[in-house]
């Protein structure tokens, strides 16, 4: 029993923020985001909007779009990046908002920007198993105002809410394959302070891979009592690296070539790990689907946010081979292969 | 079927009294006591997070395996209260353990059903045949969020806790059911605000799961700039309720009755609820192990350090049946048989 996508979902905030708003704001030459990043727009929350009004929004079109009733879910899987509540998780919102069966599990997972993937190997293997029948995977990520207040990642980041209804088959298609990674090793080159551990208490002892961070907030505040850190070069060679390995490792696996798979679906960090990525693995340029103009880089929404628009332009087709790959601050990262 | 092959903890080294909260809460001694049953609890040192709990429970349960880290294809972790806003600490675990493969780190977010929610993720990796050797760690570091907040100052304590799981060795022996439920009609009954979201800005307030939280705060101004609601009495009719239905319904399952149980290890929450419990199902009582009295309420560490001390000290016997069964915030909820 593999697992395949029934339904797709997506839920976008309406307020768009404009590169000349975040250049005003962040200074620089205008343009300079778009060059840099390939980010034209973004999308942000509304004040009172949270990531799991995002997350359940989408997952209402998912099922919509599945034909599946929300008594029918058995399993729901919600991933944020940037939780909405200390406790408890937002999976159990989501499943309030929707009407979800009462007494059916709400598994959050946090996986950064590698999290549907990640979110989707559960679910696979409890479809496999036949543990559960009908999974619900919901990405709420609410990441605009948080990463405002820092300016190394402030242009970067969107709101988005994406969801994907997922059932087994027997069938020669779906998911054929999924892999997930991690490496500790990177947790100091991209990471954020909790007010639970408070490490900008200067009687506290910090931890060594938030040293560098409190350094850099000691030098210059950020609005909140929190210490980021987010070294854009080494997490670029990294993600570069490890996505082009990973994808490799998974087409070898498959006895695949790079001509085999129809669309490449990378996780839309910036325009220059996907473009490093396609030419290290010397892939068609017209097959590598990209998002990041109009919505930024939007965590573990964007690879569902690139399948919602590819089907919307109908350029999925039954027997289309897709490769997925994510990776993200941790460092995690994902690869999966699908038939279509 | 998937087995627990071993059993690892870690507690902080400091052991806090009862008399050191009361004269904090301007309480009589003997009134947490009374109220909980809890004598004393561990707080984990200043630079001591969650994830190094974990990591050293982890060692443990590797070492008494017999397994190195080399070895191992997945890790699950668990814990409430995040060291890091991002990432999630399983990647530091994974960092500390020192293995020389990225194996996935999963980072679950279930509050106290958070063990019974993670041994289910590992069990169906190992049952679908996507891991061998999968690492389930809960770890917490607590005591600082619930010092912010009288009604929970005195319940809390810190702990790590590790299990192994693996294909079953023997026949019959392992994870015999699991039973993971979520109802999110209880988010507001006990919640905590995060420094992602400003729950204090007027547009947050008509969310529904603030709203009592909010009004108490309103009358009784918390502690801390966090906010806080935790309603202990309806979390004890519903834990009641839920972890007797819930029992019930995985003994059936595995057709069993209550009487062929050997130990039931349920979660540590608070000394009356388990009682009610035991009473509700007609159990005796020399059957369901408690250590709430010595580490408090662990959060998601708590079953499998009932366990490791059942273990320990000779109780627990190859060929026993066991029931755990958790219920926490959310509601999130889980119940498993084990055959050991």
């Amino acid at each position: 029993m593999r697992s395949f996508l029934a339904g797709v979902g997506t839920a976008l905030p309406e307020r768009v923020v404009t590169n000349a708003e975040l250049e005003t704001e962040l200074g620089g030459s205008a343009g300079w985001v778009r060059d840099l990043l390939g980010i034209e727009e973004r999308r942000a929350a509304a004040p009172g909007e949270l990531g799991y009004h995002l997350g359940a929004r989408a997952a209402r079109v998912a099922l919509a779009d599945a034909g599946v009733e929300p008594a029918e879910v058995d399993l729901l899987i919600y991933h944020t990046n940037f939780a909405d509540y200390s406790i408890p998780g937002s999976g159990v919102l989501v499943q309030r908002e929707l009407g979800l069966r009462a007494g059916i599990p709400a598994l959050d997972l946090r996986q950064q920007c590698a999290g549907f993937l990640y979110a989707w190997m559960a679910a696979d293997a409890y479809l496999a198993t036949e543990t559960f029948r009908c999974a619900l995977v919901v990405c709420g990520e609410r990441l605009f105002a948080n990463c405002l207040m820092y300016a190394p990642v402030a242009p970067i980041f969107g709101d988005a809410g994406a969801a994907v209804v997922l059932q087994g088959t027997t069938e020669d298609r779906g998911l054929l394959d999924v892999r997930a990674y991690t490496d500790g090793a990177g947790v100091e080159f991209g990471l954020v302070s909790s007010d639970h551990y408070d490490v900008l208490d200067p009687s506290r002892q910090v931890p060594r891979e938030m040293v560098r961070a409190v350094e850099d907030w000691r030098r210059a505040p950020l609005r909140k009592r929190v210490a980021q850190r987010w070294d854009g070069s080494v997490i670029y060679k990294n993600a570069v690296a490890r996505m082009s390995q990973a994808t490799r490792e998974i087409l070898d696996a498959h006895g695949l070539k790079v001509g085999d798979v129809d669309w490449y679906l990378f996780h839309q960090a910036n325009k220059g790990i996907v473009e490093r990525v396609g030419h290290l693995l010397k892939l068609p340029a017209d097959r590598v689907l990209t998002n990041l103009g109009p919505y930024g880089n939007t965590s573990s929404a964007s690879i569902p946010l690139l399948l919602a628009d590819a089907r919307r332009r109908d350029q999925l087709r039954p027997g289309q081979l897709l490769l997925m790959c994510a990776f993200a601050v941790g460092y995690v990262w994902a690869t999966a292969l699908y038939r279509v | 079927m998937a087995q627990i092959l071993s059993v690892g903890v870690a507690l902080p080294a400091r052991v806090v009294a009862n008399a050191e909260l009361e004269a904090r809460l301007g309480q009589p001694p003997g009134w947490v006591e009374e109220r909980t049953g809890i004598r004393t609890r561990r707080q984990a040192a200043d630079g001591e997070l969650a994830y190094h709990l974990g990591a050293a429970a982890a060692r443990q349960a590797l070492e008494r395996g017999g397994v190195s880290a080399d070895e191992l294809d997945a890790i699950v972790f668990s814990t409430m209260f995040c060291d890091y806003v991002s990432p999630g600490s399983g990647a530091l675990v994974q960092r500390e353990l020192g293995g020389s493969r990225p194996v996935p780190a999963f980072d679950v977010r279930d509050q106290c059903a958070g063990f019974v929610y993670a041994l289910s993720l590992a069990d169906a990796l190992v049952r679908a045949s996507r891991a061998r050797r999968v690492l389930v760690v809960s770890a917490e570091r607590q005591h600082e969020n619930f010092l912010a907040y009288e009604p929970t100052v005195p319940v809390f304590g810190d702990a790590g806790a590790a299990v192994l799981v693996g294909p079953s060795e023997r026949e019959g022996r392992g994870i015999l059911a699991i039973d993971i439920g979520a109802d999110g009609r209880g988010a507001e009954i006990a919640i905590a605000g995060c420094e992602n979201v400003d729950v204090f800005a007027p547009e947050n307030r008509h969310h529904p799961e603030l709203a009592r939280a909010l009004a108490e705060a309103a009358v009784k101004p918390p502690l801390g700039p966090k906010l806080y609601f935790w309603s202990g009495a309806e979390i004890f009719r519903a834990a009641v309720g839920t972890m007797t239905k819930s029992t019930r319904a995985v003994l059936a399952r595995v057709g069993a009755g209550l009487a062929d149980v050997d130990w039931f290890l349920f979660h540590q929450a608070n000394l009356h609820i388990n009682q009610a419990v035991v009473r509700r199902l007609g159990l005796d009582p020399a059957r369901c192990p408690s250590n709430i009295e010595r580490y408090g309420n662990t959060t998601s560490a708590s079953i499998p350090l009932l366990l490791a001390e059942l273990e320990a000290d000779g109780r627990l016997q190859p060929g026993q049946l066991l029931l755990l069964s958790t219920f926490g915030a959310g509601y999130a909820w889980g119940t498993a048989a084990v055959r050991w």
